[in-house]
């Protein structure tokens, strides 16, 4: 519970737009009620909302839009067309989810020290450099299945830190050359 | 941007009907979130081609993939999500990110209590100018509470940050407004 002389100043934004739990919705209105600097703040708040709540310009959304229909238009054909291929394509596609499986509990069973995560901040921080054009969407999947934590980054040279929690953590990174271009331990 | 009731049911049962081909439904998707993703991307990127690729690309992202939608969250916090990795990706590219910048410093008590005086002294076009000189990174998060009107976990979903990260820079954007507006002459 709040005391008297705490400011809920990193709520505020979210009493402004109506997201606060219930609880701490009531813990807010009932501090603003009493404290002149919180409600002059939030005051300001709104009156921010109102600019940043500003439209987008829909003629550049038309044209967009226009775009993505024409290129939809010429790729939606491969989407629809059910050929005799597909099945086949299906049945790959699993067999290489099944290798994928087997190796990753190839190297669970190697690994026995690893914790739940955010419970305690352990383990060895690295510097990681990927390559250039490699998509944000990969480089979150490979740590995923490094167990690697992002501490910070990507900073201004590209570069990430994460933690590890073991040594089979780094092989995996390590081995995934085709992503990393460099890493090194802080 | 007030957020229509029906938004998610009538997103769910759109990506249904992507899943299956569907251009009419694609179109209809296309047009009930392009506002929000188009605004996120150009907020951070603060340029209208990059801003339209992302757009396009996670609708894209989209038609390929409706039927991954696991109904976990929001189909808007799902549509963001991939959207701020495309944005990531663009700034990448640009070879410049400052989304991480000084998310550990916490704003001086004391520049609340100079905040607090100049509220009731507020200009929208003063405002406005200020916001444009936020960082991409805080004019982002003032962009998400405001215009999507999102709560804060919905925000460190999108953003994959803690949920104390996402207040922390909500802090510093208002810290940082509140130097701009004393440089403008007031308090």
């Amino acid at each position: 519970m709040m005391n008297k002389t705490e400011h809920p100043e990193d709520l505020l934004p979210w009493y402004v737009n109506g997201t606060l739990s219930s609880e701490e919705q009531s813990l807010v209105s009932a501090h603003l009620s009493s404290c002149d600097r919180c409600s002059q703040e939030v005051e300001l708040l709104i009156s921010i909302q109102k600019v940043a709540n500003e439209p987008v310009d829909d003629a550049v959304l038309d044209m967009a839009q226009r775009r993505f229909m024409r290129e939809l238009n010429s790729t939606s054909t491969v989407k629809k067309d059910k050929t005799w291929w597909q099945p086949v394509f299906a049945a790959a596609a699993m067999l290489v989810i099944v290798v994928q499986f087997v190796v990753i509990m190839n190297i669970e069973q190697e690994t026995d020290s690893y914790q739940p995560a955010g419970i305690e901040q352990t383990g060895i921080v690295y510097q990681i450099q990927f390559h250039d054009g490699v998509k944000e969407q990969d480089i979150r999947i490979l740590l995923q299945s490094a167990n690697a934590s992002i501490i910070d980054g990507p900073g201004a040279l590209g570069l990430y830190r994460v933690r590890l929690d073991n040594k089979n953590s780094k092989d995996v990174l390590v081995s995934a050359t085709h992503l990393i271009q460099h890493i090194e331990q802080e | 941007m007030t957020s229509n009731p029906n938004e998610q049911d009538d997103a769910v049962e759109l990506l249904q009907n992507i899943a299956t081909g569907d251009e009419n439904a694609m179109r209809s998707f296309y047009q009930l979130f392009q506002s929000a993703v188009y605004a996120f991307a150009m907020k951070r990127l603060n340029n209208q081609t990059d801003a339209v690729e992302v757009l396009n690309e996670v609708m894209f992202d989209v038609w390929r993939s409706a039927d991954r939608f696991q109904g976990r969250s929001k189909v808007k916090t799902w549509l963001l999500g991939i959207a701020n990795f495309k944005v990531i990706d663009v700034l990448r590219k640009r070879g410049r990110t400052d989304h991480e910048d000084l998310d550990d410093d916490v704003p001086d008590e004391n520049e609340a209590t100079a905040f607090s005086e100049i509220a009731g002294q507020h200009d929208a076009g003063l405002i406005r100018q200020c916001l444009e000189k936020l960082k991409d990174v805080h004019r982002q998060v003032v962009h998400l509470v405001f215009f999507e009107e999102l709560s804060y976990p919905e925000i460190a979903e999108i953003l994959e940050c803690p949920s104390g990260t996402v207040k922390t820079r909500m802090m510093h954007a208002k810290s940082k407004l509140k130097r701009c507006l004393q440089g403008l002459g007031f308090v």
